[in-house]
């Protein structure tokens, strides 16, 4: 009975040791507890660590993660290309679009805005349209379509094949150094045909943008002719078969003998052929206008 | 007027575009830039009341003559060889690239060019004559100017 009773006080005891050896540690427990339980609490605790390790990841990323990156989005190109192809495509078929829509805008704009002057003035221009659309059957819209894509010879030159002097000039505006011009195009023109070693082929176009120079062999002379707009092949056949004719009726003279007459004589026969029709449509257009 | 084709050439560094500039420009720098390809430029000359246009092609360099473009020298009225005083590498094959020019160059003078004569005095230029394979016919300095209006005028004289 001793014992047993005993036994209870010690446990008593203990349990009041317990309480006080532990109460501190209960307290803290407590505290913990309704910090996890709050949210307001615990967020006001936690979030300034979670943010301070945002912003190191935020600097630090590229050098943290980089490898396990690249590695994860190589591993995901190669195994979902065809994903990506599809996803890609419909974009890019949209910008395309897009582009072409614009320019097909800009172009019908362009025709809209002729065709307004045609329909409201009786410009010399507008009627000629009229007047060739009716007689040709040719929409008058087409008609000006060729009009705005029109090729335009800026000048032409006639040079010595081997030397590249000139042996005569012709130009919708006076350049001043058509000797240079004429020597370095024939430089160009030497360096391009050595290069590609085709013997007996020439260099027959110089392209840039939206300009272009067209070269015309012959024996001991060549044309370079400068000229702006889309050149078609139908349109490259006649502008030959023009220089040709000119060529045949025009260039009589000993072309290894370049004399002060005869360049003046070439290069008016040039102006005559090629400007001087030209020069006379465009005043007449600028009073029509 | 009368127009003609000289060529400048000669190998890499020798002066031959300093030559041009001064000759076309007035104008003369120490900064080496070398040619790409070929330069052209004119000038015009009076000889005796008759004015001759020079059209000249400035050559890119190089060590043998046999590389460059044979199309550049067709036409040609003349053929400036041009060497530096300073570098014997630029004269020591000089009677087989002149033979050379002359193989490819039918009609054409040929004037052989010492250039640089600014930077050698006149024992060198002794030693100079006693080693060198052929007589050039004129010494330049690009830098100073010395006889380059002359070569150039002595040669509208000689298209005349």
């Amino acid at each position: 009975m001793n014992k047993v009773q005993h036994s209870e006080k010690e446990e008593q005891l203990l349990k009041k040791l317990r309480e006080i050896i532990l109460r501190d540690d209960r307290a803290e427990l407590n505290h913990l507890q309704d910090l996890i339980n709050d949210p307001k609490q615990l967020s006001s605790k936690v979030s300034p660590i979670i943010d301070e390790h945002i912003d190191f990841l935020k600097q630090n990323f590229p050098i943290e993660f980089e490898k396990a990156v690249d590695k994860l989005v190589e591993k995901k190109i190669v195994e979902s290309q065809d994903q990506i192809v599809n996803l890609i495509y419909p974009k890019l078929d949209l910008m395309i679009k897009k582009y072409v829509t614009s320019m097909f805008q800009k172009l019908k704009d362009s025709i809209d805005e002729r065709l307004d002057n045609v329909k409201t003035t009786f410009s010399f221009n507008g009627i000629k349209a009229r007047f060739t659309s009716v007689f040709t059957g040719v929409k008058q819209s087409d008609i000006i379509l060729t009009d705005i894509g029109a090729v335009v010879i800026e000048e032409i030159f006639i040079i010595q094949q081997d030397s590249g002097l000139l042996v005569a000039v012709a130009s919708k505006s006076k350049h001043i150094d058509q000797d240079v011009i004429a020597g370095m195009l024939t430089a160009i023109k030497s360096f391009v045909e050595d290069a590609f070693d085709k013997g007996s082929e020439d260099l027959e176009m110089i392209r840039y943008e939206n300009s272009k120079i067209f070269l015309l062999n012959f024996q001991s002379y060549y044309f370079a002719v400068s000229l702006t707009g889309s050149l078609s092949e139908i349109e490259k056949e006649k502008l030959s078969e023009e220089l040709i004719t000119f060529a045949k009726e025009d260039l009589p003279f000993n072309i290894n003998d370049i004399t002060e007459a005869s360049f003046k004589e070439a290069s008016e026969k040039l102006d005559l052929s090629f400007f001087t029709e030209a020069r006379a449509k465009e005043n007449q257009k600028i009073e029509s206008q | 007027m009368i127009s003609k084709k000289v060529i400048l050439t000669g190998s890499f560094g020798v002066g031959k575009t300093s030559l041009f500039n001064k000759f076309i420009h007035d104008k003369f720098s120490d900064k080496y830039l070398t040619t790409i390809g070929v330069k052209v430029n004119k000038k015009s000359v009076s000889v005796d009341g008759q004015d001759i246009s020079l059209l000249l092609w400035d050559i890119a360099g190089e060590v043998s003559q046999e590389k460059v473009p044979t199309s550049f020298y067709l036409g040609a009225s003349a053929i400036i060889f041009v060497f530096d005083l300073t570098r014997p590498s630029t004269f020591n094959q000089i009677a087989a690239n002149i033979t050379y020019l002359k193989g490819i160059s039918g009609n054409a003078i040929i004037k052989v060019v010492g250039n640089k004569r600014d930077l050698v005095d006149d024992e060198d230029i002794t030693r100079i004559k006693e080693t060198i394979e052929m007589p050039w016919d004129i010494l330049t300095s690009a830098k100073t100017g010395a006889n380059v209006e002359d070569l150039f005028h002595g040669l509208a004289k000689e298209f005349i």
